[in-house]
């Protein structure tokens, strides 16, 4: 199961997300993961007058809130991500 | 990373996250298949990177040919056929016949044991 300690090897698509920060600005826009790629995670956001549209954020730039399945919010930046998805498991990470 | 055999932590993280993409697939397959597809090559590439199996309810569930996501009665059909089990793609004609003697012979199997325990008694 996804925890707070396993979520950089985990799936991301799927997870409710907040997008946080983005070019050190706060911009707090919340939505589901669809696509991942090795330098963007592509957001499903529904507005408020129901509207639904995708929207492709760079990891590079911006701080994300995921929101697990035990409902916790766990805070990770971009920069930790930057990788292929299939290849996020046998990274090896400093400090988590 | 070395090559050959991966740990065992890594290959059950990757089992769990093709269960993650597959079940997802299933969900949206009605309202955007493109996404679905995506998910079907996203759970390949992790089951050749880390040499696991695709689990086994959702082997039969994409294309073998164009490896896309497969929904029985919109975009596949199952027949038996020469007994065998046909699934035809309609998105690309391709046809994949999977056999079940082996289901066969141990259901004759079992019958046969059941009428020689009666017998003795």
């Amino acid at each position: 199961m996804i925890n707070a300690k396993n979520i950089v090897y985990h799936e991301l698509i799927g997870l409710p997300i907040n997008v946080y920060k983005f070019n050190n600005n706060y911009l707090n826009k919340t939505g589901t993961v669809i696509d991942e790629t090795k330098n963007t995670l592509k957001v499903e956001i529904v507005g408020d007058d129901g509207n639904v549209s995708e929207k492709v954020f760079p990891k590079k730039v911006s701080v994300f809130q995921f929101k697990l399945p035990n409902e916790e919010f766990v805070e990770i930046e971009g920069k930790i991500l930057l990788i292929r998805p299939e290849d996020r498991i046998k990274k090896r990470y400093k400090k988590i | 990373m070395s090559r050959g055999k991966k740990p065992k932590w890594m290959i059950d993280i990757a089992k769990e996250r093709m269960n993650i993409l597959f079940s997802r697939a299933e969900k949206e397959f009605d309202d955007y298949p493109e996404r679905s597809h995506r998910y079907v090559q996203i759970a390949r590439k992790l089951s050749t990177k880390y040499n696991t199996k695709i689990p086994r309810n959702w082997n039969r569930r994409f294309c073998k040919n164009c490896f896309k996501f497969l929904s029985y009665g919109s975009n596949s059909t199952v027949r038996l056929v020469n007994e065998k089990v046909n699934i035809k793609c309609v998105e690309c004609g391709h046809v994949m016949k999977i056999p079940y003697y082996k289901e066969k012979k141990n259901r004759r199997r079992t019958k046969n044991e059941s009428i020689k325990k009666r017998n003795d008694e």
